[in-house]
């Protein structure tokens, strides 16, 4: 006989960061989501101690300013509910976040953003009117066509050199705008402002930016080879 | 505005965008009367307030009526909209401030003065009420700071003295009468003038002003209006609370639910203004606080619910309502929240009873370090008192104490503030001796503030410390406590202290030093980053006055001072009898324990607490 893990529930919710939502901070989006949930009255998991929060947890958040259409939010169920019935309760309460999906996934371990292997963003960047989108195309290719691609990152205590080529899976410029699939694990993640930055460079343009972010997509699965866009089956 | 021209560019958008959670949406187009609620501070501070979530609801429960909110932006942002001339607008529909009907002001403390001109002048609007087009709001102020309206009344078409609620139907029912936006002078006098007529607003433009003394003072306009009389709700109970307060995104000063349990308190201390100008005491009922209390958990889905009130742990059913709330809640994991307990053994059993878990940490507000003084400020709290309180917390295992001091009471002497480093010496002993070996966890954090005097108290005429005999007595008291690594000692802004007393007890000149410290780029004050003591000096130098040292000078007693006109209940003769007894060492009991000790406030309303139900004495 062997013995079994106790199961956990867990509803993943697709919902927006759009408009004016977009100008909300992760922490802003966490609190919302807990208060929603509570007013849903849906049987959730709350942390011990003294002040409880719903177990929620989040993909690598959005920065400030950026927006996503299908961003990703997982609640830990105390026991099984229907998808359904959690749509119905929780949509409401998360009115303007759209929430456009609930699966409720069944396991026997802890739910795990690791599997999570790449995200997809639209940017329109901020040097956008000093290039032409023939230019931006051209950037584009010739930055994949490199072998590496090294560029500084900061974190709080340092600066480190790090080559980010292998995990941009695909770049394009469709008109003013690129369009990107890149790694998003602890390993490979990519930040759209990086590549940005790094085209900024190849057209020779004084901002580095974007203007516009859009995250389109969080994927589970691996893209199969660099340059085409990943599955996002969940 | 369009939002998206600018918000790319500042910190803390989320102020900004406004789509909270039970925000109320109204089609501005189908509503006769366009409120612009206003914050003179930031969003976090605004959003805590729960006098405006009050008044949010009872506007918009209006059919005629939409109110939005408007907030005063971080300086970055107030730069900003300055620079590229974006006129500052609501949150709800992004109206400009100055399309709206009527704009009401808040004043909730006297160092937002210059922001509420600043929130003005960035919505576009006239600051000086007389000089303001026809056509523009009509801009209103209420809140506790209005009970001496001189300092900001040529700003304002109209002040209501007292409690909002108290008045608000009457001067919308008066608005929507008159139709605004108003087309001519002769449409906005009119208004005003019959504005004037309800009870509890003042209308300043109507009251010609004389020198009297040295002081500013209004005269009335007729022989049968010689004063306004502040307005209170009779019955808390059946006064309208919000079930569905709107939940802000970005984390408020206060991010939880507040349920005001009661208003009022009648302890007297006599530095206390909210202690006279809140009386008398009304409770709100069991039921009534338990269905708000689910309702608004129901509606918000907040982890944490404060009762607010002046004193919690004076509400007469105190212990049943946090039995019943706990029994509700607890299982919804929601804790209850208790700001302010009475430093004695009850205030420790009750904040016991709703800190099940976490020791976060116990406030108490001792304010004098003396019995003798404490009996003077009539604060009736006695070294007994705290001593049990004391140990009542660390018996339930609380090692944080934060203690609330005020320097510069009227007759305080040096050995009174040693008596501060006393009692906290003596709460290091209870420690040793109820913790024993673990005493070095006792953590001890005095907050020690210059006093203020306040309009309306028994302390109103006296004067103000300076700043050097502050700094002496501060001096004083950090170097008997310095040696004693527990206590951390921290002391509040005095030169704030300084612009707080100037302004809360100035008379209608102080218009013109406002004006000039906004136009000296002063607008959060608040905020010790943007608080400029040298830019207030400067622009009350501009006219001739010296802000420490009126703000140092008592007042005689006989003296018309510039808020006599307003009627907040409380006599000055009782006040004078209560200053009296101060200078003797005598107190006054809570008459709600000890009878009436005939404060006037019984004219304002048909049943004052004494004739209800009076709690019995412990």
């Amino acid at each position: 006989m062997c013995v079994s893990q106790p199961e956990r529930y867990y509803a993943l919710m697709t919902y927006e960061k759009r408009g004016l939502l977009r100008y909300l901070a992760h922490l802003d989006i966490a609190r919302a989501f807990d208060r929603a949930v509570r007013r849903a009255r849906i049987p959730v998991q709350y942390s011990e101690g003294f002040a409880p929060r719903a177990q929620l947890s989040f993909p690598p958040p959005l920065p400030v300013g950026a927006e996503g259409t299908a961003e990703l939010c997982a609640v830990e169920l105390a026991e099984p509910v229907e998808a359904e019935r959690l749509y119905a309760a929780l949509a409401p309460q998360l009115e303007r976040f759209r929430i456009s999906q609930i699966q409720v996934r069944r396991t026997t371990r802890r739910l795990s953003w690791g599997k999570l292997q790449a995200a997809s963003y639209e940017a329109l960047p901020d040097f956008i009117d000093q290039v032409q989108p023939a230019a931006l195309a051209q950037a584009t290719a010739n930055l994949l066509a490199e072998d590496q691609l090294i560029i500084e990152r900061q974190t709080k205590t340092r600066t480190r050199s790090l080559d980010i080529r292998p995990h941009i899976y695909a770049l394009r410029a469709v008109g003013d705008a690129v369009s990107m699939c890149v790694g998003i694990t602890e390993e490979t993640l990519v930040k759209p402002s990086e590549l940005l930055a790094a085209l900024a460079n190849l057209v020779g343009a004084s901002e580095h930016g974007w203007r516009r972010l859009v995250r389109t997509g969080l994927h589970f699965e691996m893209p199969p080879e660099n340059g085409r866009t990943p599955s996002s089956e969940a | 505005m369009n939002k998206d021209d600018w918000l790319d560019e500042v910190i803390g958008p989320a102020r900004y965008i406004g789509c909270e959670h039970n925000l109320v949406e109204k089609d501005p187009q189908a509503v006769a009367l366009r409120f612009a609620l206003c914050y003179p501070d930031v969003y976090e501070l605004g959003t805590s307030h729960v006098g405006s979530h009050i008044l949010y609801h009872i506007l918009n429960s209006r059919s005629d009526t939409y109110c939005e909110r408007v907030y005063h932006p971080w300086s970055d942002a107030a730069e900003l909209l300055r620079r590229r001339g974006i006129l500052l607008s609501s949150l709800e529909t992004g109206t400009p401030l100055r399309n709206f009907h009527v704009v009401g002001i808040t004043l909730q403390h006297e160092l937002n003065y210059a922001g509420v001109l600043s929130l003005l002048d960035l919505g576009g609007i006239t600051l000086r009420a007389a000089e303001r087009a026809a056509g523009e709001p009509l801009i209103i102020a209420g809140g506790p700071c209005a009970v001496n309206p001189e300092p900001m009344a040529p700003f304002f078409d109209g002040l209501v003295i007292g409690e909002g609620e108290a008045v608000i139907q009457e001067i919308m029912n008066l608005l929507a009468g008159l139709a605004p936006p108003f087309t001519d002078a002769a449409h906005r006098r009119r208004c005003l003038e019959q504005l004037s007529r309800l009870e509890g607003v003042y209308v300043p433009a109507l009251w010609p002003v004389k020198r009297i003394g040295g002081l500013i003072v209004a005269q009335p306009p007729s022989p049968d209006q010689p004063v306004v009389r502040r307005r209170v709700v009779e019955d808390l109970d059946t006064a309208p609370f919000p079930t569905r307060p709107l939940v802000p995104y970005r984390e408020a000063v206060h991010d939880r639910a507040q349920l005001e349990i009661s208003r009022g308190c009648t302890r007297g201390c006599r530095f206390c203004q909210a202690g006279t100008i809140y009386r008398p005491t009304r409770e709100r009922s069991l039921p009534t606080l338990r269905r708000l209390a689910n309702d608004i958990i129901d509606a918000t889905g907040y982890d944490q619910i404060s009762l607010a009130s002046l004193s919690c742990t004076d509400y007469t059913h105190i212990a049943e309502l946090l039995e019943l709330l706990h029994q509700d809640l607890s299982d919804r994991r929601v804790s209850i929240g208790l700001p302010s307990i009475r430093a004695d053994a009850f205030g420790v059993e009750l904040a016991r009873r709703v800190q099940r878990v976490k020791k976060s940490g116990l406030t108490f507000a001792p304010e004098a370090g003396s019995q003798r003084l404490r009996d003077r400020i009539n604060k009736n709290v006695t070294e007994a008192d705290l001593s049990a309180a004391v140990a009542a917390a660390l018996q339930a295992g609380w090692h944080r104490i934060k203690l609330y001091f005020m320097i510069g009471l009227p007759g305080e002497t040096d050995e009174d503030v040693l008596a501060i480093a006393q009692t906290v010496e003596n709460m290091l002993d209870l420690g040793r001796e109820h913790l024993g070996k673990r005493s070095g966890r006792l953590r001890l954090n005095l907050s020690v503030a210059l006093f203020i005097p306040k309009p309306h108290t028994p302390f109103q005429w006296a004067a103000q410390e300076s700043l050097d005999q502050f700094e002496h007595k501060r001096c004083l008291l950090k170097e008997r406590l310095d040696r004693h690594k527990q206590v951390r000692l921290r002391c509040h802004d005095a030169a704030g202290a300084v612009v707080e007393a100037f302004l809360s007890r100035g008379d209608r000149r102080a218009a013109d030093i406002i004006e000039a410290a906004f136009r000296a780029e002063a607008m959060l004050d608040p905020w010790t980053e943007h608080f400029d003591y040298d830019r207030w000096r400067r622009a009350a130098a501009q006219h001739g006055i010296d802000i420490q040292q009126t703000a140092a000078t008592p007042l005689p007693i006989t003296a018309a001072l510039p808020w006599d006109h307003i009627d907040v209940g409380v006599t000055k003769e009782h006040l004078l009898s209560e200053l009296e007894k101060s200078e003797t060492g005598i107190t006054s009991d809570d008459c709600r324990l000890d009878g009436c000790t005939n404060c006037g406030v019984q004219r304002l309303v048909a049943t004052c607490y004494n004739g209800g139900d009076v709690r019995e004495p412990a």
